[in-house]
């Protein structure tokens, strides 16, 4: 058990609110990394403690009188919880809750940002955006690119979603896209993104001028001219939100997407693709890669 | 002495060069852990690229990946038991109590299969053996086996195989395993072993314990002259070793402190010993420190500095006293490159310094060096390699080449070609390989004269993935060894000799199926000698089979699901007809045997973290032994019966 763990279980005991009934209680795919970075914001927003359990240790027996698990990453979502306990996940790209697999409610937290939001915010990147490619591979996208194409059309856009059985299919995928597209975008599928994928999409769009878009930090860092996401802190944050919501008896959609984004840029993938950022998108800005 | 300062300052002081740490990022991480929680959820599998941008589909070679999870389910008991679920291998009989592993048909006992624990080479220096027995299971994480040539990237023991283990990481275990076996019956298996790993904040440490007792085996082992002894009692294996792991940012260190023994009746000319059984200790101690150095435009440079102590066959008695000391210090550098995804490098050198020393214990006949009576013995080697990987549009190629010059019988150079092709579920791969096995010192000294044994191969193979859940494979091999190293009696004295040549050829398949909890793996290997000259490996009459070695050998791994948390796990070998030679010079058929084991495997119950196997090896009694592979006077030694066994371990 590392220190931060200690800590916040240290916490925990002294807590006279600590147990109420523990009625909120969240399970983490793994303590440590952007899950607990996730969680320790969803702790500093909600204000109150909230005991979690570790996902990778085994399954999780919640404690008796549990109305509501926030979960943290795939594995802690797909665990499954007793029947009536309302579910909040978060930090699970890629993954939906079966309909009437949870007899709860269920609320997912999502790592992107609305569609709409999404690809404005790439037009204001990207004036001369007129194409866009989406590349996805987890299953569970399937059925949500409709909204994109919905969205794009109010905006003027021609959206193209495609599937990617492979990573080794992306080369060959890509080579189609020439004199097709404006710009690729990149979901956060965990299926497809890994350091050779965004290696072989940042070849292809800096030798093709294509701007790749990402939707995470990290995306910027390795070679996307931008990314527009949620970082872990703010998924936590609007886990934290939904909880209230849901605590106060207000209705919720099964997907939220939160409020406050993340743009980061990478300027020298900007600069190889022809692209010049405006001054109001580098205030806004918050990462510039070199 | 220059070259350790200069590999010393790299790996301790990175400013030496232009370090920039290259540990996963936490993003990394977090997309790595989801893309696993997603694929288990959904039962689906992507291919995630090898540290050189290779996917198993793509390396080249043929290799088979045997997981922990397999592992355990099995209920192996040793690697012994794990290796001989791989058809291509097969264990015959050495001396004193020793297995060695035959390749698709070849005897490969001394110096032709490449065997490494967590980076450390574990063929001992002095006659190149490996001691199959002495490797705790429970602490493997993963097995990779090249099955074929891999001296182009690894070197001289590499000539057939490479066998590459790694143990948990200290990510995996994330805390304390610990475990407890015991057999009734069979090899009376029995041991315990304790791991613990922590890693966070760039630095990570594991130290892993374990403790061992077993028979080879508890039936009569009766020589060619009629003399029999009982092995219960009088074939201990005790295997011991701890190892610990240190790593900060991109420094590791490595500490292993190892010791097997094995006490036998059969002594080196499988005549028993009338006064008793007599023990043969393996000592080693692995040290090694490596950096990884992430230098601007897409170069990492791993700089490595190891040092291995040890003292193989030592025995302290009257019938063979042994005891030399051996030492191997290795400096070595390795650089990767990769400046596009069509395109990736590497290319290193290593030197390698080799000391034996003789024991005062040692006898005379054993401790002649260079012509000076137990002077010792010094060799050097210098090697360097260096392999390509291409990405073209209608292949990826991938290109290698060593060259390695050896103090005593000078340079050798082989190079690998492999071209490999997926084509939507289909995938191709076609090899051509050269390698060799190098003499070692016991070699040298018996025949000053040795050269390294050249070994030529080509294979063929052809995937084809019919579902996400099903796969299916062929293969085709054809391996010829040059001069091999053979050891012989000429004119009452031991020496080694080059002989003309030797090599089998043939061919296998295998059939892969995993659908959530049921798993199934069935692989067949066919093989056939017609040039072989080696005349101690032959069966007179029978021009196509190598002695101890089955044509056919089918082989299965399983799982089944009964319940959550329960599953059956059923295994099975199947050899065909087997020659050895028995008394009077008389060849004797060894008629075909199935072996079958089941495991049952219980999981988090009844408390969670909990696993408990039990399981019967040798169900059905096959009465299996294991062979000499050529002729030299020792007689079938028996394997251990039917077993029940039982482990626990508990993670916490």
């Amino acid at each position: 058990m590392n220190f931060r763990s200690l800590l916040a279980a240290a916490l925990l005991c002294l807590s006279p609110a600590a147990h109420a009934g523990e009625e909120v209680v969240a399970v983490l795919s793994s303590a440590g990394g952007a899950y607990l970075e996730a969680f320790s914001a969803f702790q500093a927003s909600y204000g109150a403690p909230v005991r979690y359990f570790d996902a990778s240790k085994g399954k999780t027996n919640l404690p008796p009188g549990t109305k509501l698990v926030v979960t943290f990453g795939t594995r802690a979502a797909a665990q499954g919880y007793p029947p009536g306990v309302d579910q909040i996940y978060c930090m699970a790209p890629g993954f939906f809750l079966a309909p009437g697999a949870h007899s709860g409610k269920a609320i997912k937290i999502s790592m992107r940002v609305s569609p709409a939001r999404m690809l404005s915010k790439l037009i204001e990147i990207q004036p001369s955006l007129k194409r866009l490619r989406i590349l996805w591979m987890s299953p569970a996208y399937t059925s949500f690119f409709e909204a994109y194409g919905e969205a794009g059309r109010a905006l003027g856009l021609e959206i193209a979603v495609v599937k990617v059985a492979g990573p080794d299919q992306l080369p060959a995928l890509l080579r189609t896209a020439i004199g097709r597209t404006d710009a690729i975008w990149l979901p956060p599928d965990p299926l497809l993104v890994s350091s050779d994928s965004l290696m072989i999409l940042r070849q292809f769009a800096w030798n093709n001028s294509i701007p790749l878009y990402g939707t995470t930090k990290g995306m910027s860092r390795e070679g996307a001219c931008a990314s527009v996401g949620v970082s872990f802190a703010e998924s936590g944050a609007s886990a934290a939100a939904a909880v209230r919501s849901l605590q106060a008896g207000e209705s919720l959609p099964k997907i939220i997407f939160p409020e406050v984004t993340e743009l980061t840029l990478n300027a020298s993938s900007a600069k190889r693709c022809g692209l010049r950022f405006s001054p109001e998108i580098l205030r806004e800005a918050a990462y510039l890669f070199p | 002495m220059r070259y350790l300062a200069v590999l010393a300052l790299s790996i301790l002081f990175p400013a030496a060069a232009a370090a920039a740490p290259h540990a996963l990022t936490e993003e990394e991480e977090f997309f790595s852990l989801e893309r696993a929680s997603l694929e288990e959820v959904l039962d689906i599998k992507t291919t995630v690229a090898s540290r050189t941008g290779m996917k198993l589909r793509e390396t080249p070679g043929l290799v088979t990946v045997i997981t922990r999870e397999e592992i355990q389910a099995s209920g192996a008991r040793s690697l012994v038991d794990v290796l001989s679920l791989v058809p291509e291998f097969e264990f015959g009989m050495d001396v004193q109590g020793n297995l060695g592993l035959g390749v698709r048909g070849n005897w490969a006992n001394e110096g032709k299969v490449l065997l490494r624990w967590d980076g450390q080479i574990y063929n001992e220096i002095l006659y190149s053996t490996i001691q199959f027995d002495r490797f705790p299971v429970d602490q493997i994480e993963e097995i990779q086996i090249i099955k074929g040539p891999g001296s182009a990237v690894y070197g001289g023991f590499a000539e057939l195989a490479v066998i590459d283990i790694q143990t948990r990481t200290p990510k995996s275990l994330d805390g304390s395993s610990v475990y407890a076996a015991g057999g009734l019956g069979g090899s009376e298996s029995s041991y315990a072993g304790y791991s613990f790993g922590k890693a966070g904040a760039g630095a990570d440490f594991s130290a892993q314990a374990f403790w061992g007792a077993s028979r080879r085996s508890g039936r009569r082992y009766t020589d060619f002259a009629g003399s029999s002894y009982s092995m219960e009692g009088n074939s201990d294996l005790r295997p011991k070793s701890l190892n610990l792991r240190a790593a900060a940012h991109n420094t590791s260190a490595r500490l292993i402190l190892d010791d097997f023994s094995m006490r036998q009746r059969d002594n080196v000319d499988g005549v028993v010993l009338s006064t008793g059984a007599t023990t043969v200790r393996f000592p080693v101690l692995f040290a090694e420190i490596a950096r990884s150095i992430k230098l601007p435009g897409a170069v990492t440079l791993e700089p490595r500095l190891s040092y291995m102590r040890s003292r193989p066959w030592y025995e302290n008695d009257e019938h063979f006293p042994y005891d030399k000391r051996a030492t191997r210090l290795t400096l070595g550098l390795t650089a990767f490159y990769r400046p596009s995804s069509r395109a990736d490098y590497l290319a290193g050198g290593e030197y390698c310094h080799d000391d034996a020393e003789i024991g005062s214990l040692t006898s005379d006949a054993a401790a002649a060096y260079s012509g000076v009576r137990r002077d010792g013995a010094h060799y050097d080697n210098h090697a360097f390699f260096g392999q390509g990987a291409f990405d073209l549009d209608f292949a990826k190629v991938i290109a290698g080449v060593r060259y390695g010059r050896h103090s005593h019988y000078g340079g050798s150079l082989v190079p690998r070609v492999a071209v490999t092709r997926l084509w939507n579920d289909f995938n191709f791969k076609a090899i051509y390989s050269q390698a060799f096995r190098a003499p070692a010192i016991e070699n040298i000294r018996l025949n000053p004269g040795i050269d390294p044994e050249k070994a030529v191969s080509t294979e063929f193979e052809a995937g084809y993935k019919a579902s996400d859940t099903l796969f299916f494979s062929g293969n085709l091999f054809h391996t010829t060894i040059k001069r091999p190293i053979v050891f012989t009696v000429v004119n009452g004295e031991e020496t080694y000799l080059n002989y003309d040549r030797t090599g089998t050829l043939g061919g296998g398949f295998g059939v892969k199926y995993k659908s959530k909890g049921l798993r199934a793996d069935l692989n067949y290997l066919y093989q056939n000698t017609h040039f072989n000259r080696v005349d101690i490996y032959a069966v007179p009459g029978s021009g196509s089979y190598m002695l101890a070695f089955p044509r056919h050998k089918l082989t299965l791994n399983s799982s089944l699901p009964l319940a959550a948390g329960l599953s059956l796990n059923p295994s099975a070998v199947h050899v065909s007809k087997r020659y050895s030679y028995g008394g009077g010079g008389t060849l004797k058929v060894f008629g075909e045997r199935t072996t079958v084991n089941l495991n049952l495997q219980l999981k988090g119950r009844p408390l969670a973290r909990l696993t408990l196997n039990l399981g019967v090896r040798d169900i059905f009694n096959s009465n299996y032994s294991y062979l000499q592979p050529y002729d030299g006077g020792h007689a079938p030694l028996p394997a251990p019966a039917r077993e029940l066994f039982l482990k626990a371990v508990y993670e916490f």
